[in-house]
């Protein structure tokens, strides 16, 4: 049986990338992680031998906590609901390689808050949180085939939202 | 012309698979369903049904050119593991 280190080792970096790019700044997305697995450490002794099912907890958890740390600091964003404005703020003290992949990561959090919400929800989880299409479905609580469609439309509207920027990054 | 549910809802693949299907249902959905003198009456899940299994097979790959750039992008380090007791 996995340990929660091991757990950590695999989905802290998804849950990370997740977090940031649907509206959390660096900062605040590494406070989630770790009060996230601090959560999951508590219940260690009650985890399913299932990967996907501690992954869909943790998940469950970041979010829950994130709603929470909005409603305590009456902020107006949610995941589901990313300002225009905020959208491309930079993460805070986010390490970056190159001014190039910063400008890409706002570029591309702008193009997620304009896609819907469902679209949004689905893509990242699928191509940030790397999540199987079969383990979005019981997260989001939608069909599988609903899923399928969510992300197709999501990634056809990426395609014209970032139709410049892949120009440049080629 | 009439089409019944159950058949499209269990036969979602093969209808899919003629796109004719899925198109005639958007062209429903666009304009008025009576006009078309279609007598269905599609749940939201039968459509996506057959919407889905009509999607090209690489619509799923995570490495395709859109998924790299994306990937690429959101490579942030995660934070240590917590301190616990």
């Amino acid at each position: 049986m996995k340990t929660v280190e091991d757990h950590y080792k695999t989905l802290a970096p998804k849950l990370t990338n997740w977090l940031v790019a649907t509206g959390s700044s660096y900062a605040e997305s590494c406070d989630i992680v770790q009060d996230t697995f601090v959560k999951i450490w508590n219940m260690r002794d009650s985890l399913q031998d299932d990967d996907e099912a501690v992954s869909g907890l943790v998940f469950t958890i970041a979010r829950n906590l994130r709603k929470n740390l909005v409603r305590d600091n009456n902020r107006l964003v949610l995941q589901d609901e990313i300002g225009e404005d905020e959208a491309g703020a930079t993460p805070k003290s986010a390490p970056t390689t190159s001014d190039d992949k910063e400008y890409l990561r706002r570029k591309i959090t702008e193009a997620f808050a304009k896609l819907p919400p469902i679209l949004r929800e689905a893509y990242t989880l699928f191509q940030i949180a790397e999540m199987p299409i079969h383990q979005i479905s019981i997260q989001i609580g939608v069909s599988e085939n609903l899923v399928k469609v969510r992300i197709f439309r999501a990634k056809e509207k990426l395609k014209e939202l970032l139709s410049d920027v892949r120009k440049d990054f080629q | 012309m009439d089409i019944n549910l159950n058949n499209i809802r269990t036969n979602s693949t093969m209808a899919a698979n003629t796109i004719q299907a899925s198109t005639l249902v958007d062209k429903a959905k666009e304009t008025n369903l009576a006009s078309y003198d279609l007598t269905i009456s599609l749940t939201e899940a039968a459509i996506e049904d057959i919407k889905a299994a009509g999607l090209p097979e690489d619509a799923f790959k995570r490495d395709d050119e859109l998924g790299k750039l994306i990937s690429g992008a959101f490579s942030l380090p995660a934070p240590p593991f917590p301190t616990v007791e």
